[in-house]
């Protein structure tokens, strides 16, 4: 554990990432042997707030979401969730995150929604009894019980969507990594997601979320403040009401447009 | 209790998937009808010969059976590596409390069961055939399976670390499964082969597994009668599996530096 700042619920410092240019082959001469995605990421996260994450395509949001998921390790830099190591720490850590992807595949598509979460609640540590009855508490608290019955592979994009999410609160977790989560929802969808996501997850259960978005708009109207990810470094943070109108995610900011 | 319930989870899970597709069952068992039938009539070629002492078909059938279940043991852990990989399910497994090694473990318990289940197949199949089993020593029997279990398990624990870091063409199950087959005394009695590679005989698990499942199964041999062979075997788990587990927990780690868990 570390000296995290009060109220803070995930801090990190100088984060780096870097990739091995050309997987399992050797770089050719000249060629640089590692691609930089993250250079220096330094962000503080507040309990109980819902932060959006921006940036363009390629920017390393994802790179830093899997990071505090800790299915990636950082190259450089430090970073603490909930006080706990990502590197160091890491199976704590995963007890504190639930983290929805953004990609709609990572189920076992024979099987019903149902018998997935089940399988993924016994991977966090729940009885079969707990199992049982949280599966249906998260598929009723998303909307989507008919899920339950379900085969996977029978679901639509936005259905599996909606399972990535009911997966990432099954243990209950006080921070939630979502990685565009309302992308495949159709509008009546991602207006019940965003209500649940503000009022309930936020407001009444007290959840720190870390949200991947390129909608400015919802950025706006869900989160407390938003980050932008440009150049492998936080170039600004914002409060989401005083997000600049005409932000680009691939310019480099006004003077005065970034208030860390 | 969380790795009971963690076990059970994947028994549910692994089961419901294989319920899923109800005609592998049934061409399972016709496979290993199929496999006994052929080498029974294969045995009829070799008249009276009695390979170490046996005669040829229960020689046959019993290598078969033992060859059966060190492939499944081989790789089972490197499928449900590469299965995840394909279904995208492996860094959602790895986001969750449960660590790469239970995972793994874990993966691999329905494999076992069915290949178990398979290798009764198999001898019940050869019993239809004439093979008498009536004399079997049974805890002699089911102690090789144990330790052959997880003297094979070692191996396939470092072809998973392979397909994890490599992504495909696992050299090591290849030598490995060839080797065996070839060496093993799977088909023949390892006195066939030339002195040199007797020694190497040795050194592979699945000679002293078939060794001593011939024994048990076939002769009725007791644990004592066969202590030589479940002694090596002992060893080869003792030595293969916490070093394969050890290399495995460092695979993972490489693959979390290099982002690559789900790259297949």
């Amino acid at each position: 554990m570390t000296d995290m700042p009060p109220g803070a619920a995930i801090r990190l410092r100088a984060i780096a990432k870097s990739f091995p240019a050309r997987a399992g082959r050797p770089a050719g001469a000249g060629a640089p042997r590692r691609h930089d995605v993250l250079t220096d990421v330094t962000l503080e996260v507040r309990r109980g707030e819902i932060i959006g994450l921006v940036g363009a395509n390629g920017a390393g949001k994802t790179t830093l979401l899997e990071i505090l998921a800790t299915t990636q390790l950082p190259t450089a830099g430090e970073g603490f969730v909930g006080g706990c190591s990502l590197v160091s720490q890491a199976q704590q850590v995963r007890r504190l995150v639930g983290y929805a992807p953004a990609g709609t595949d990572g189920f076992y598509a024979r099987l019903t929604g149902r018998a997935n979460l089940e399988f993924f609640a016994a991977l966090n540590d729940l009885s079969p009894a707990a199992a049982r009855r949280r599966t249906g508490e998260v598929l009723r608290l998303i909307g989507a019980p008919e899920l339950e019955e379900t085969v996977v592979q029978r679901c639509s994009t936005g259905m599996r969507q909606k399972l990535g999410l009911a997966r990432a609160l099954l243990a209950d977790p006080p921070i939630l990594l979502l990685d565009e989560p309302a992308r495949s929802l159709d509008p009546a969808s991602q207006d019940a997601f965003h209500a649940l996501l503000r009022r309930s997850l936020a407001a009444d259960m007290g959840k720190t979320v870390l949200m991947v978005t390129h909608d400015l708009g919802t950025a706006r109207a869900l989160c407390d403040r938003v980050a932008l990810l440009r150049g492998g470094t936080i170039a600004g943070v914002w409060d989401a009401a005083d997000l600049p109108v005409g932000i680009r995610f691939d310019a480099e900011p006004a003077a005065d447009e970034a208030s860390r | 209790m969380p790795l009971v319930w963690k076990l059970a989870a994947f028994l549910k899970r692994d089961l419901a998937t294989d319920v899923s597709y109800r005609l592998s069952f049934a061409l399972e068992a016709m496979h290993v009808g199929i496999t006994v039938a052929a080498f029974f009539f294969f045995a009829q070629l070799l008249g009276t010969t009695r390979p170490q002492g046996y005669a040829s078909f229960p020689f046959l059938l019993v290598g078969m059976t033992v060859n059966a279940y060190m492939t499944t043991c081989l790789v089972c852990f490197s499928q449900a590596i590469k299965g995840s990989q394909l279904a995208g399910t492996l860094k959602a497994v790895l986001t969750t409390p449960t660590s790469p090694t239970t995972f793994l473990v874990c993966s691999s318990v329905y494999p076992y069961l069915r290949a178990s289940l398979d290798a009764g197949v198999y001898l019940i199949i050869g019993m239809a055939f004439g093979v008498p089993l009536s004399g079997m020593n049974v805890p002699a029997a089911v102690l090789v399976l144990l330790l052959s279990l997880l003297a094979f398990s070692s191996i396939g624990i470092l072809s998973a670390t392979f397909t994890l870091i490599f992504k495909r063409g696992d050299p090591l199950l290849w030598l490995f499964g060839s080797g065996s087959w070839l060496l093993g005394g799977v088909l023949y009695p390892v006195d066939y082969l030339p002195t040199a590679l007797r020694h190497v005989s040795a050194l592979l698990p699945i000679t002293h597994a078939v060794n001593g499942m011939r024994a048990a199964v076939l002769d009725g041999a007791p644990p004592g009668g066969i202590a030589g062979d479940l002694g090596r075997l002992a060893i080869f788990a003792a030595i293969g599996v916490p070093l394969s587990l050890a290399v495995f927990g460092l695979g993972v780690r490489r693959a979390r530096r290099d982002g690559t868990l789900d790259h297949w």
